[in-house]
């Protein structure tokens, strides 16, 4: 669990790393769950790019331990201190890189509350993939600020003045070892430099409950998103598995995810 | 001059780096200029081991190349662009820099609008002495924000202390403090807002740094309440470090910068608004005393 000097870090700088979240017995798994979903992976849905990225759920069969960290308490219980009692866990992913960096952005457009906890399977620094973040560009004031900054992989400027690479651009390292944990809110401005072609990242992710109009719009607008792309194979935004949805084990936890998730439109319709 | 680019990056992190602005054969010339002012200090003229910062200010006939980097065009320029050719040079300071520094915004009144703009002659990273700085952190909800971080303190030089501290092992060290290494080589500057949260991890003894400060013209009644506490905390720092420096307290501002032989219009418009301020009243020695 957070302390409350963690909780005010996270919410003042937008993330925090915490060291070894998972144990090397943990950590195992997760490689050989790692692994196996790579494995199944149509190649056909890269997604192109500066990052070369292959997404993968880890909802489904071939991952149940990777899957069962969204419920788990040392994560959900961090996602309840930062956003609620009703916080909601919403997804779990795999991601391959082999690009050379991926461009500074977001996660989500305003209003859109919560975070991810982010597992990296090999040691990683500035130079070599870890997570840059700008700290404190969470704020919607200063996000808004970074948006005219011209950015050479975003908006490129005329040859003479093209804008800042994404080494160019403040930033604070996330350097992390495997088992550590970087923790960032969505808003966050992320990106990363370098690294090896074998670069595994593990990701939970989290929404805060919307309370106010604004958040219920966002919300709303974030599910019509994903159900557009639904079908986009280019895209991280993915069907929810049935095997996850049956919730095998009848998680209170997992059920109380799922419901929200069928409330608010991101699960199109209750499986057969 | 800075590009459009390059002003918005500064008005949205807070600083800039600009490299390569001055030649090699200059920062020699700075470095004999320092060489003579610090065999002059306590830490100079001592045999001892002991290491202090050592700070004097640059703007009198022992430093005339360093003192005329004030209104160097290179410079100015950049300030202009920054604050529309409406701004003050009230300051250029050596120093040789000792151990690290901790986190604190140089003004903690955001209604205080001014810039450093910073030289170092060594090169310098994040881990033997560069400027960290928090990116954004000059403007507010972040400035304020970093205030309930709390953060581990061990030596406190009496002049920046802002943060929230805890030493009993909780606190964040400087290293812990998420921030923007300014990865610098002699001849870069390091432009930024007196706001902006920033500190020094790791370096050594005698890391020398010249700095040049401007402040915009208040146009605000809490701009202009800002500047004149700035006016204060400015004569009593830089009282403090004389007397560290040279162990007595002298004028910042020698007589022949003042009386301005070249009848510079800039240097004159600046030197009547610092006299103005009362920039050139000599700190109250009791007042100094009673502080240590």
């Amino acid at each position: 669990m957070l302390t409350k000097q963690q909780i005010h870090q996270f919410h003042t700088f937008g993330f925090i790393v915490l060291k070894n979240m998972l144990r090397e017995d943990e950590l195992k798994i997760v490689n050989e769950e790692f692994e196996k979903g790579y494995a199944k992976k149509d190649r056909s849905e890269l997604i192109a790019g500066a990052r070369v990225q292959l997404n993968w759920s880890n909802l489904e069969p071939h991952s149940p331990f990777t899957a069962s960290l969204l419920e788990d308490k040392r994560f959900y219980g961090i996602a309840q201190q930062l956003w609620g009692e009703d916080v909601v866990g919403t997804n779990s992913q795999s991601n391959h890189y082999a690009g050379t960096r991926s461009p500074w952005h977001p996660d989500v457009g305003p209003n859109t509350h919560g975070f991810k906890f982010t597992f990296y399977l090999s040691s990683v620094d500035a130079e070599s993939g870890a997570l840059r973040v700008i700290p404190g560009s969470h704020r919607p004031e200063f996000s808004d600020m970074i948006r005219k900054v011209r950015l050479r992989d975003n908006d490129p400027g005329p040859p003479e003045d093209p804008g800042l690479a994404v080494n160019e651009v403040p930033f604070c390292s996330c350097d992390s070892e495997p088992g550590d944990a970087v923790l960032f809110n969505y808003l966050t401005w992320h990106g990363s430099w370098h690294g090896s072609k074998d670069r595994r990242m593990v990701s939970l992710q989290y929404y805060k409950n919307p309370k106010t109009q604004e958040e219920i719009e966002a919300t709303r607008d974030t599910a019509k998103h994903i159900q557009e792309h639904r079908k986009d194979k280019l895209t991280i935004n993915r069907d929810y598995p049935d095997f996850w949805l049956s919730n095998p084990n009848n998680s209170p936890v997992r059920a109380r995810f799922i419901k929200w998730l069928r409330e608010w439109g991101y699960i199109e319709s209750i499986p057969a | 001059m800075l590009t459009e680019q390059q002003i918005t990056q500064f008005h949205t992190f807070g600083f800039i780096l600009l490299k390569n602005i001055l030649s090699e054969e200059e920062i020699q010339r700075i470095n004999t200029e320092f060489d003579v002012k610090l065999a002059s200090t306590l830490i100079g003229k001592s045999d001892s081991e002991k290491t202090e910062r050592m700070s004097w200010s640059s703007l009198g006939p022992d430093s005339p190349f360093t003192s005329s980097l004030l209104e160097d065009s290179r410079i100015v320029s950049i300030v202009d662009s920054l604050y529309d050719e409406d701004y003050y040079g009230i300051s250029c300071n050596a120093s040789s820099m000792v151990g690290e520094t901790n986190w604190h915004p140089d003004a903690d009144n955001l209604n205080m609008h001014g810039l450093k703009v910073l030289c170092y002659l060594q090169p310098l990273n994040g881990n033997n002495g560069a400027l960290r700085v928090i990116p954004g952190s000059h403007l507010n909800p972040l400035h304020d924000d970093i205030k309930q971080i709390e953060m581990h303190e061990p030596k406190h030089d009496g002049l920046t202390h802002i943060a929230a501290v805890n030493d009993d092992g909780l606190g964040l060290k400087i290293e812990e403090v998420p921030a923007c290494a300014c990865s610098i080589n002699p001849g870069d500057l390091v432009v930024f807002d007196f706001r902006l949260w920033h500190a020094s991890l790791g370096g050594s003894n005698n890391r020398r740094m010249v700095s040049m400060i401007f402040i915009k013209n208040a146009r605000t009644l809490e701009e202009k309440k800002a500047v004149n506490q700035s006016v204060l905390k400015s004569r009593r720092n830089r009282a403090i470090r004389a007397k560290a420096a040279f162990g007595k307290l002298g004028s910042e501002y020698h007589s022949d910068w003042v009386a301005n032989p070249d009848n510079n219009p800039r240097r004159q418009r600046w030197i009547d608004w610092m006299r103005e301020k009362g920039y050139f009243e000599v700190y109250d020695a009791s007042v100094i005393e009673s502080k240590n």
